[in-house]
């Protein structure tokens, strides 16, 4: 039961980032926060290179794909927070 | 809270490294491929937007949101109409600028060819402060382009890249862009802040009031944005100025592309 509702959350907050894709880019920052902190989602940073595929140009003022960078890095610097807070002791 | 099953945790950690580095590698073949990904990404984006956008309107026209949608729309039209109005009011003081310079030098001005493209995709989803539209390098565009959008023409980005169809356009006001305008006839170097805003710092005994035009030479002198206001503080050398673009984003469906 609690494994389907995980499913579940994982699947909104996942459907809000893509939306946010589209419309407005904080949806995706914060459902990726989100995912990031509650579960080891391997879905935040494909939604950090979605971000960038889809609106980064080489002729910017930002000279890297920083939503690709972010989304790593936010995934994986939350492991030890999940390691604490969610895992049996 | 132990929300975990023990087992799961490596098997949960083996996926992240995984979609970690297939991620990294996208980024790479994506690159090496001349941004083929990037491409087939936008178009899934662009064509997704228009198809949910209409549905989206569909949704907000149904029975039940009819009280609160019928505020909705008069605000919505009050807000159009005084949007109309501030950027009719703009656009005299801007003409009238124009035709008091080529009085002064006695120059004929010579219309400009350009391309109509349609805007496929919203102006508040891209964090750097870009949009897409639909015309690209098969339709004449290039990169380096000007574009510009309402009634008299006003600047609001230039091209960066294009595909075949399709173009993606940064926002001169995008974030941290910075650029070289002209206000009043002093030389400033403003700073975007996204959103349509921009910010500089001038000197304190500059004369810069709200609703001073901002041009941008290396645009042909173009009008990008009107001061929407000034602050300085009682000990400061300096004095924000607040720019602004004359238009409403959310009202822009077309825009005019010019080569530079």
């Amino acid at each position: 039961m609690l494994f389907r509702n995980s499913n579940t959350i994982k699947f909104v907050l996942g459907v809000i980032a893509l939306f946010g894709i589209m419309y407005a880019w904080w949806l995706t920052l914060v459902a990726s926060i989100i995912l990031s902190v509650r579960y080891r989602a391997w879905e935040v940073p494909v939604f950090g290179l979605l971000l960038d595929f889809a609106w980064y140009a080489p002729d910017l003022s930002f000279h890297w794909p920083i939503c690709t960078a972010i989304s790593i890095l936010i995934v994986w610097v939350f492991e030890p927070l999940r390691n604490r807070l969610f895992t049996r002791s | 809270m132990n929300s975990y099953r023990r087992h799961d945790a490596p098997r949960a950690r083996r996926h992240l490294t995984i979609a970690t580095i297939l991620v990294v590698l996208l980024a790479c073949i994506d690159m090496f491929s001349h941004g083929y990904i990037r491409y087939l990404t936008r178009t899934v984006v662009s064509q997704a937007w228009s198809a949910t956008d209409s549905a989206v309107l569909h949704v907000l026209h149904m029975e039940v949101f009819t009280s609160r949608k019928a505020l909705i729309q008069e605000n919505e039209l009050l807000r159009t109409q005084l949007a109309r109005m501030q950027e009719q009011a703009i656009a005299y003081t801007a003409l009238e600028d124009e035709n008091h310079a080529l009085r002064e030098i006695a120059r004929v001005a010579s219309s400009e060819q350009g391309i109509t493209a349609p805007v496929t995709s919203s102006f508040y989803a891209s964090p750097y402060g870009t949009f897409l539209i639909g015309a690209g390098s098969a339709d004449g565009i290039a990169r380096g382009d000007m574009v510009l959008a309402g009634e008299t023409g006003f600047l609001i980005g230039r091209v960066v890249h294009t595909d075949a169809h399709r173009a993606v356009v940064v926002e001169l006001f995008a974030p941290g862009a910075k650029f070289d305008a002209v206000i009043n006839g002093i030389s400033v170097e403003l700073e975007g802040r996204g959103g349509g805003n921009a910010h500089a710092n001038v000197p304190r005994d500059s004369v810069i009031a709200s609703g001073d035009l901002v041009r941008v030479r290396q645009y042909g002198d173009r009008v990008a944005g009107v001061v929407g206001g000034v602050e300085v503080g009682p000990a400061s050398a300096y004095q924000d100025v607040y720019v602004a673009l004359p238009i409403s984003r959310s009202s822009i469906s077309f825009v005019y592309v010019v080569s530079q």
